[in-house]
């Protein structure tokens, strides 16, 4: 029989809070200035994912040994614009890189202008709209009313291949879009995947890439929607705990949960500030386990608190609460230790998504601990103490 | 208390039974090893794999509504400036202004009176009048905002409609097409992408067909009705224009049809090639040849079956020329449906047309202004099929019948796919792409390799944990987490549940928080042993009062999984689905199953002390 936590353990938690609480405030006043410095220092609060960003991520495998050097120079003189080059070699994909880029369409700037050149040229003074959205994969070309284009549209269709591929845009297909008289084209562009792979192929030599494992693209407008529904999702979350809470014990039990949690949840975003790990949708899944676990944790405590108050009457709040943390301690620590087990494994074992996942949660695991033994019952103690005094001073 | 526990432990033992079989086909299928009939009769629902774990294609498409309602709006402006220069012949400039308004111009001030009640009754659920300027002979109209949101909504319907016939139309199984708000969510995971179970993917060809995938679905289709000008001569003047050395490839036909029920038979001349690049390559040469194409006319190719010395169809493809004025009279926009019907005279599939009330209108004018001509069926550049006008069609009904002498299946397959056509011809809005994710084949292997590895490790490092710190009851404890997980994947299995990557990490996860509860119990337990409590009554207590203690905690962790289930996207969803399926089992688990064991020991076995 183990026992790791004797049972007449008896360490004074709500006692020592102050220097505690200093520790803590410290960690999370760092971890907020760090995601402001970030904005200075590195371009953004966090590293976000390409899902919250909006861009184009990339798996790409090699054939040979290439340094990310070279594959920034092909990626450049490809026509993309910048980006993330970032190693991912393993034991069994010893050149697997991945590239996060801004582009979430083959079509760059550069290219539009170029493209409505040719097409000017092509049918002088015709063009009516030259219409592309950021993140569309397709352009669209009307060409004023009555505009005698050429002899039948599969003519007109033709033209405008030449142009643009003259140009230098890839193309997938062009075909004319409403009623005839209306002059309108629709052309679907070439995707990316297929410029990347071009790049690569002429920057490095024909037969460079092995596969590409992977590739997501999400339009701005998109990452802002996930962004948002993201933030929404934690800000519910933590209010309905709220509510909760103060159904099932008392509204003075409620903001130490929250208070713990939010602690919980700052310091893990703030160690992905400080460390630059990709801040993705699967952490923001793992935050909001966090803030579930935290509060699991803490329940436990309050639980004992509860239970231990109508126990034991005649003794000081304060000293109830530490009670109750003391013994509910091998239980708070056990879980934490079976959890950490399994969430380790995943981070050493896993790659990619899975392992910054597991970070998250180990990081969420180990600061949720340490809250909801030192943070969330502590302040129920003072928070007590000042309704009661509050209280007495009002009957006077 | 005796009885209550034989019920109880009967029930576990059929649960697990039952989680067993419900297993059975997803083992089976992994496994790969053959479930007896009898279960795979029952039971058919399976675990799959998610996207990111087999790999598959992930595309969101946005209905671009407001580019609809704008087409719409120019439509109805070229509408009023028709019938206000051709109708009531005055003389006006048409502006257009955002997305809803139209700004009628009259040159002369006074002409706005034309525009009365009457006029304006064609469009009474299209437009509003905004304001009227009779001094400047300015008149502002917007569109209704019931119709605009009409108009919205059957974009969005008919973008569903379109994607779906379209994905059906690759042949791939169960696409998955799914709508949210104004967003298509499409997934194709690689195994529709498999010829065969178990077959090697090739990395280039799967990104081909990746490739095919996206462009069929981002097309948007475009139906117009065209008349053919055969009574023209111009395509004798093209067929005189051969080269020599291409008269072998391109031949010059003619044919006949009768023009409808007033007699009299049209002739026609057209080229035909059974290689369509030849074809293109001569017509695109003719104003090098000296030949001009007419105003308005243009030259279009179809696809039809070649036809034999006798008339008859013959099962080769070829390419033929259709002489076409240029103007679409009608196109596939006013189609609200199309479907293949049986003929009951002829007993032969055919399609049948719907209209809607302005479609009906123009497809009466076209067809009774063009009896005894052909009317050609354009989809996207290409003729479909081109049949004779018998007479003037009202009503908004018009049916397609279908020639030759083939089979029945072919003319069904014919009529099947000619009604697809002209269904997803009438897709009003263009499609726009905001998300894509390609999983190649190889990494989903790779993650779900990776996935069960961890798994196993975390597991392993649980169980023995669990069993060194608690003996006896770890042993109870381990066994619960055993069933536990078993439990987990049968629900998950029934339901058809997607199991993805963050998914896994979500199984593996409530491994590490499932022995939770019995942690609270057990320490429970121990405190009432210290207190100097009989084991029975130590079990007793500890069960009882840490019932509420799990209850709570494991419910705030079901708020995060629900709330990560309302919002969450995908993969993050599955997380969602097995945590909280995890935090239901886990309770179970936790409080019954291992009561059950444990009341075996103090009841049955009457233990001296327990081994906790």
């Amino acid at each position: 029989m183990a026992h790791w936590i004797k049972s007449d353990i008896n360490i004074d938690f709500v006692g020592r809070r102050s220097k505690v609480w200093t520790f803590s405030t410290i960690a999370v006043v760092v971890s907020l200035s760090v995601l402001v410095a970030n904005v200075f220092i590195r371009g953004g609060v966090l590293n976000f994912g390409t899902d919250f960003r909006g861009g184009t991520q990339v798996l790409v495998d090699f054939n040979k040994t290439t340094a990310s050097e070279d594959v920034r120079k092909a990626l450049k003189s490809g026509g993309f614009n910048g980006g993330e080059v970032v190693g991912m070699a393993s034991s069994d994909k010893p050149n697997l890189y991945m590239l996060r880029l801004q582009e979430v369409s083959s079509f760059s700037a550069k290219e539009q202008a170029a493209a409505k050149a040719a097409i000017d040229k092509a049918f002088p003074s015709k063009l009516d709209k030259f219409d592309y959205e950021e993140g569309g994969d397709k352009l669209y070309l009307k060409f004023k009313k009555g505009a005698d284009l050429g002899r039948s549209q599969d003519t007109d269709v033709k033209t405008i291949k030449t142009a643009l591929v003259g140009a230098g845009v890839a193309i997938q297909q062009v075909h004319r879009f409403g009623r005839a008289e209306d002059k309108r084209y629709e052309i679907i562009l070439g995707g990316l995947g297929i410029k990347l792979r071009a790049a690569f192929e002429t920057g490095l030599g024909a037969g460079s890439v092995k596969e590409i494992p992977q590739m997501e693209s999400v339009g701005a407008k998109m990452g802002a929607q996930l962004r948002d529904d993201g933030i929404k999702s934690v800000i519910i979350s933590l209010l309905l705990m709220l509510v909760y809470i103060a159904i099932r014990f008392d509204f003075r039990y409620a903001p130490g949960a929250v208070v713990a949690l939010a602690h919980d949840v700052i310091i893990t975003i703030g160690v992905f500030g400080v460390l630059w790990i990709e801040f993705s949708l699967p952490v923001l899944a793992a935050l909001l386990t966090i803030a579930g676990y935290s509060i699991n944790d803490t329940i436990v405590v309050y639980d004992r608190i509860r239970e231990n108050v109508t126990r034991l009457r005649d003794r000081k709040f304060a000293l109830v609460v530490n009670a109750s943390i003391n013994e509910t301690l091998s239980r708070t620590l056990l879980t934490s230790v079976t959890t950490l087990f399994t969430c380790i494994s995943i981070w050493i074992v896993g790659t990619g998504v899975l392992k910054t996942f597991a970070i998250a949660l180990t990081i969420g695991v180990f600061v949720g601990t340490y809250s909801s033994v030192f943070i969330a019952s502590p302040l129920v103690v003072v928070l007590n103490e000042r309704i009661s005094a509050r209280k007495r001073g009002g009957g006077r | 208390m005796e009885r209550n526990w034989w019920w109880k432990a009967i029930a576990v033992f059929l649960l697990t039974l039952l989680s067993v079989a419900y297993l059975l086909p997803t083992a089976g299928s992994w496994g790969g090893f053959a479930v007896p009939k009898w279960i795979s009769e029952r039971i058919d629902a399976k675990l799959n794999l998610g996207l990111d774990l087999q790999g598959g294609i992930h595309l969101v498409y946005e209905v671009a509504v407001d580019k609809a309602v704008e087409d719409k709006r120019d439509r109805l402006a070229s509408d009023i400036e028709d019938r206000l220069t051709e109708t009531k012949k005055v003389k006006v400039t048409i502006e257009r202004q955002g997305r809803d308004d139209i700004i009628v111009k009259f040159i002369t001030p006074a002409d706005i009176k034309v525009v009365d009640k009457d006029f304006m009754s064609d469009f009474q659920s299209n437009l509003d009048e905004i304001s009227r300027d009779p001094a400047k002979g300015e008149l502002r109209l917007r569109m209704d905002e019931d119709y605009v949101a009409e108009v919205q909504d059957y974009a969005v319907r008919q973008g569903v409609e379109t994607i779906r016939n379209r994905v059906d139309q690759f042949g791939v199984a169960e696409p998955s097409i799914l709508q949210k708000g104004r967003d298509i969510i499409i997934e194709m995971p690689m195994e529709n992408f498999a010829k065969g179970e178990g077959e090697k993917y090739d990395e280039k060809k799967v990104k081909k067909e990746f490739e095919r995938v996206k462009r069929q679905i981002g097309r948007t289709a475009q139906l117009e009705f065209k008349i053919c000008d055969d009574e023209n001569t111009f395509m004798t003047e093209v067929a005189g224009k051969i080269p020599a050395d291409k008269k072998a490839e391109i031949k010059i036909k003619t044919s006949s049809f009768r023009k409808g029920k007033k007699g009299g038979v049209a002739g026609y001349t057209y080229l035909e090639s059974s290689d369509r690049k030849v074809l293109q390559k001569f017509l695109d040469s003719l104003p090098s040849l000296g030949l001009k194409l007419p105003k308005d006319r243009e030259i279009v190719m179809g696809e039809a079956f070649g036809k034999d010395d006798k008339g008859n169809d013959t099962p080769d493809k070829i390419w033929q020329t259709y002489f076409l004025i240029s103007r679409a009279g009608l196109t596939g926009e006013y189609i609200t449906d199309a479907r293949v019907n049986f003929n009951e005279r002829t007993s032969r599939p055919e399609v049948g047309l719907t209209f809607d009330h302005r479609g009906a209108e123009l497809f009466g004018n076209i067809s009774g202004d063009n009896v005894g001509k052909r009317m050609a069926i354009v989809l996207d550049g290409k003729v479909n099929s081109a049949p004779v006008l018998q007479e003037r069609i009202g009503g908004g009904r018009a049916v397609i019948t279908l020639g030759g002498m083939r089979g029945a299946t072919e003319v069904q397959n014919e009529a099947r796919d000619l009604a697809a056509v002209l269904r997803s011809g009438a897709l009003p809005a263009p499609l726009r792409k905001t998300f894509e994710r390609q999983v190649g084949p190889t990494l989903g292997q790779d993650a779900v390799r990776k996935g069960k590895y961890a798994f196993s490790i975390g597991a392993l490092f649980v169980i023995l944990f669990i069993l060194y710190y608690y003996r006896g009851a770890g042993l109870v404890c381990d066994l619960a987490l055993i069933l536990n997980f078993l439990f987990i994947m049968a629900i998950l299995a029934g339901f058809g549940a997607t199991l993805t990557l963050p998914g896994i990490a979500g199984l593996v996860l409530t491994i590490g928080m499932a022995v939770d509860a019995n942690v609270i119990i057990y320490e429970r337990i121990r405190e009432e042993v210290a207190l100097g409590k009989t084991p029975r009554a130590s079990v007793e207590a500890g069960y009882s009062r840490a019932f509420w203690t799990i209850f709570d905690a494991q419910l705030t962790t079901a708020i995060a999984g629900f709330v990560l289930l309302q919002f969450g996207s995908g993969p993050i969803r599955g997380f969602a689905v097995t945590l909280l399926i995890g935090i239901l089992c886990s309770i179970f688990t936790g409080v019954v199953v291992t009561r059950l064991m444990l009341d075996l020991v103090v009841h049955k076995f009457k233990v001296k002390k327990l081994s906790i």
